[in-house]
């Protein structure tokens, strides 16, 4: 069973993707900002991430560069979701190839497919 | 149902089990139809035997005689509404321990019942889960689909995204959105689903259903499941999906197109929710239209068109040949004062679709104002655009318009604009509103095309520079009264009255001839307050000079143009200067041109009425360019009648000329009018009206106009001097 980890501040979020990717037969944890994120990564070494760009503590982007910085080859794949994916993200994201985005508004059926294509591509 | 494998663990009830009954061999959870589900880790039988032995010592665990050391005792597993949907089999090592049936029988049936409530409790919240994602997803698409639009081209991308958004989130295989009279047809399968291989099966749904739509007065959503449904909504075809469908209602109760979710028929039936979503949707669908559209004509509007417009000039690079086609409907206004904005609507409504028909794919159209059309045709040149304005100008000729049978020839004139070198869509909208201004000009049923070197359109853009002139002059009191005398053709001594004539003086205090102003505020329809400054200006110098005027007999004539005529306020304006000005009205006159007057005859007669009850004379002006009837001259209270001046230019040279002033002035006498002649510029012309019986004479052979005060300056003079005043071409 992949082991999926989902970082988003809001909790309805985490609570619906939760439910909706466990159906879909992952496994799922969630962390309500970065510093959680990160350690959560830590402990359950997940295969994928679907991390929200904007939150408190310690966003997106400070969550991903701390694991980058950490283990460049690690063979994670990060899912950032964003509103609108700006030149400067796309810009700062182009260095990790384990990066890739998610434009909101995300629907359960596009994370489902995205994620299927992603493992598919793996095996 | 089926019992999901993974939703509970199980390896804890056997650990119960083993707790309360030490001699449990086995646990195995199998399906209804006996498949093995779960079994422990450590089993020494496998599932085939245990289910074997199950079989062979019978279901009810009570009444089972013990004939081996492996023992099954079987106890359902059921779903909230009782039915079964696994069995756990307990298998007890009898050889161990001899076990009373009826221990394990209560410890097994209330391990099962555990097992049956976790089973039951995830399902619902499974279910509840399910409900909570559907929900989550319509929100997203509610919250997340934009029907705010800045422009025509976002207002389609929106209508796009909505269709896109609406088959990511919502458990549907198909989208269609078609909204037949805006060009506008979206349709996204689900790549996943079987429709997307049957492109046939959606375009037949889509063309039903636009059937459908077209025959229904007030066509309403529709939920089709099966064929039960299709049936009691009487619907004429056969749709192998299920669908929900919603009319588009752009204006008022009027449905213009549908939105539907189309389902693969296997799956989950479209509930009332789903039908309210799609409801939901189809008024961010319809939001998005009204603001591209023309709620009327459901042509393009204003915006959307210039959008467009900016959009084509900006790709074109000149390369293709465009033209701009306006086109304005005349006899609106008429039409509405009949028959009411109803019927201005309707026939509105009608223009646009000939229009639309006349344009087709050869470009846009759209209603720029409310009775202006305008419409881009590509790759075409001007000749060609003339001909699709003439063949439309005749279609709308020929096509008529009738309202509570009453038949109504529709009119319209067209102005016509290439695009040039270098031209904005500013510009080229510019160029063919000067196109179509000028063809207004001309008359009505005209077409005219804009070309740099054309007079017609240079002389409008003469007259923009003009007007900014005129509105200043009104401001700034340069206009000044001049006057010209009429004389008696017996006599010729004195004047008998003077035409007020009005003159702009420039900036560099040389005066302006009216021919160059007064087209410019005939345009812009400022004659109506011209018109009232020059009556409240009369009355001003006649009034500071009434000590003089009171002893000479003359009245001052003031020309009033036809928009003042026209003017549903002036009656009153002037009505209240003739009662309230210590001058008396009997020394004003007015005169109107006979175009003025038939244009508008009951409005005129009305204020002609009022005018000549104030104890004012009235002249009928430039009389016999109109080709006027006469029979209207006997319901008018005119006194006087003026023949215009290029009938008297002419009449000693042209037998023409002659017999028309001799027969106006016959017709003349019959009704009871006074005739003056224009333009008299010599004796020799004197003469031939002396001899016709013309009575009154003007023109620059008998005084030149002068400044309103010069004259009066003269009259105190005279009066000083107590002499008569001569007419020039006795000075001469």
């Amino acid at each position: 069973m992949k082991k999926l980890l989902l970082v988003d501040d809001q909790p309805h979020v985490l609570r619906v993707m939760q439910v909706s990717l466990a159906r879909h037969g992952y496994s799922v944890s969630t962390a309500a900002n970065g510093a959680e994120g990160l350690q959560k990564y830590h402990d359950e070494k997940p295969d994928a991430m679907i991390v929200d760009i904007d939150m408190p503590v310690m966003n997106g982007r400070e969550l991903c560069n701390a694991i980058m910085v950490e283990n460049p080859q690690t063979p994670l794949k990060i899912f950032i979701s964003t509103g609108s994916v700006l030149e400067g993200l796309r810009g700062w994201a182009g260095q990790y190839a384990q990066i890739d985005f998610m434009e909101k508004p995300i629907s359960i059926s596009s994370v489902v497919a995205k994620l299927g294509c992603y493992f598919d591509g793996q095996a | 149902m089926d019992m999901p494998v993974n939703a509970v663990a199980l390896e804890k009830y056997f650990a119960i089990l083993t707790a309360l009954e030490p001699h449990t061999a086995a646990l195995l959870v199998c399906d209804a139809q006996r498949a093995p589900l779960w079994i422990n880790g450590d089993c020494p039988l496998t599932s085939s035997a245990i289910v074997a032995l199950l079989q062979a010592d019978g279901a009810a665990a009570s009444t089972r005689e013990p004939r081996q050391s492996y023992h099954a005792h079987g106890f359902p597993i059921t779903a909230s509404s009782h039915s079964r949907i696994a069995e756990m089999i307990l298998i007890v090592d009898t050889a161990q321990q001899q076990q009373t049936a009826g221990t394990i029988a209560s410890s097994g049936a209330a391990i099962a019942e555990l097992i049956s409530n976790e089973y039951q409790l995830h399902d619902e919240i499974d279910a509840m889960a399910g409900e909570l994602v559907e929900r989550y997803e319509e929100l997203n698409l509610i919250y997340h689909t934009d029907d705010q639009i800045s422009d025509f081209s976002t207002g389609q991308k929106a209508l796009t995204n909505i269709v896109g958004q609406c088959l990511q989130h919502l458990d549907i295989d198909a989208v269609i959105l078609v909204v037949p009279n805006r060009n506008i047809c979206c349709i996204e399968t689900a790549p996943e689903s079987v429709l997307a291989e049957q492109p046939e099966t959606i375009q037949s749904l889509r063309h039903s259903l636009c059937t459908y739509m077209q025959l229904q007065n007030e066509p309403k959503a529709l939920a089709v499941n099966n064929a039960e449904d299709a049936n009691l909504l009487k619907l004429d075809f056969s749709v192998p999906h299920k669908f929900v469908s919603c009319p588009v209602v752009v204006e008022n109760n009027h449905a213009c197109g549908m939105f539907v979710f189309v389902r693969e028929a296997g799956k989950d039936d479209f509930t009332t929710g789903q039908r309210n979503l799609l409801a939901t949707m189809e008024r961010k669908v319809a939001k998005i239209i009204q603001q591209s559209y023309d709620r009327l004509t459901s042509l393009l509007n204003r915006a959307s068109f210039q959008h467009i417009l900016e959009s084509i000039v900006a790709d074109n690079g000149q390369q293709q040949t465009h033209c701009l086609l306006l086109l304005d409907v005349k006899q609106l206004h008429v039409l509405n004062d009949l028959g009411g904005y109803q019927a201005g609507d309707a026939l509105l409504i009608s223009i646009a679709a000939l229009l639309a028909d006349r344009v087709g794919g050869r470009g846009i159209a759209a209603r720029q104002s409310g009775d202006i059309f305008v419409a881009l045709l590509q790759n075409c040149e001007a000749e060609e655009a003339e001909q699709i304005a003439r063949d439309l100008q005749q279609s709308i000729n020929q096509s008529g318009f009738s309202w509570c049978d009453e038949a109504f020839r529709i009119n319209v004139n067209i102005g016509i604009a290439q695009l040039e070198q270098g031209a904005t869509a500013k510009t080229a909208i510019n160029a063919a509103e000067h196109a179509l201004a000028v063809a207004s000009e001309r008359g009505i049923n005209r077409i005219e095309t804009y070309r740099v070197s054309n007079d017609a359109t240079s002389a409008r853009k003469n007259r923009v520079a003009w007007i900014n002139r005129v509105n200043q002059a009104l401001r700034h009191e340069q206009f000044e009264l001049h006057c010209q005398g009429i004389y008696a053709t017996a006599g010729q001594s004195d004047p008998h009255h003077y035409e007020i004539l009005i003159r702009m003086r420039d900036s560099d205090g040389s005066f302006v001839s009216p021919g160059n102003f007064i087209p410019a505020a005939e345009y812009y329809q400022i004659m109506p307050d011209i018109d009232r400054w020059v009556i409240d200006k009369t009355l001003a110098v006649l009034h500071e000079h009434w000590d003089i005027v009171r002893h000479f007999p003359y009245s001052f004539a003031i020309n009033l143009s036809g928009q003042t005529i026209s003017d549903p306020d002036f009656k009153a304006f002037v009505s209240d200067r003739l009662q309230n000005s210590p001058v008396p009205a009997n020394r004003l006159g007015f005169e109107v041109t006979e175009t003025a007057t038939v244009e508008n005859l009951s409005g005129a007669r009305e204020l002609l009425n009022t005018i000549k009850a104030a104890g004012c004379e009235l002249y009928l002006d430039d009389f016999g360019t109109g080709l006027s009837s006469f029979n209207y001259l006997a319901s008018l209270p005119f006194d006087y009648l003026k023949i215009d001046g290029s009938f008297i230019k002419e009449i000693t040279a042209d037998k023409v000329s002659e017999a028309m002033v001799v027969a106006i002035n016959d017709v003349a006498k019959v009704t009871g009018l006074k005739t003056v002649a224009e333009f008299v510029e010599n004796q020799e012309i004197i003469h031939c009206l002396e001899n016709i019986g013309i009575e009154y004479l003007q023109g620059y052979g008998l005084h030149a106009p002068e400044p309103m005060v010069d004259i009066l300056a003269r009259l105190r003079i005279s009066r000083t001097n107590n002499t008569a005043l001569q007419p020039d071409i006795d000075k001469q």
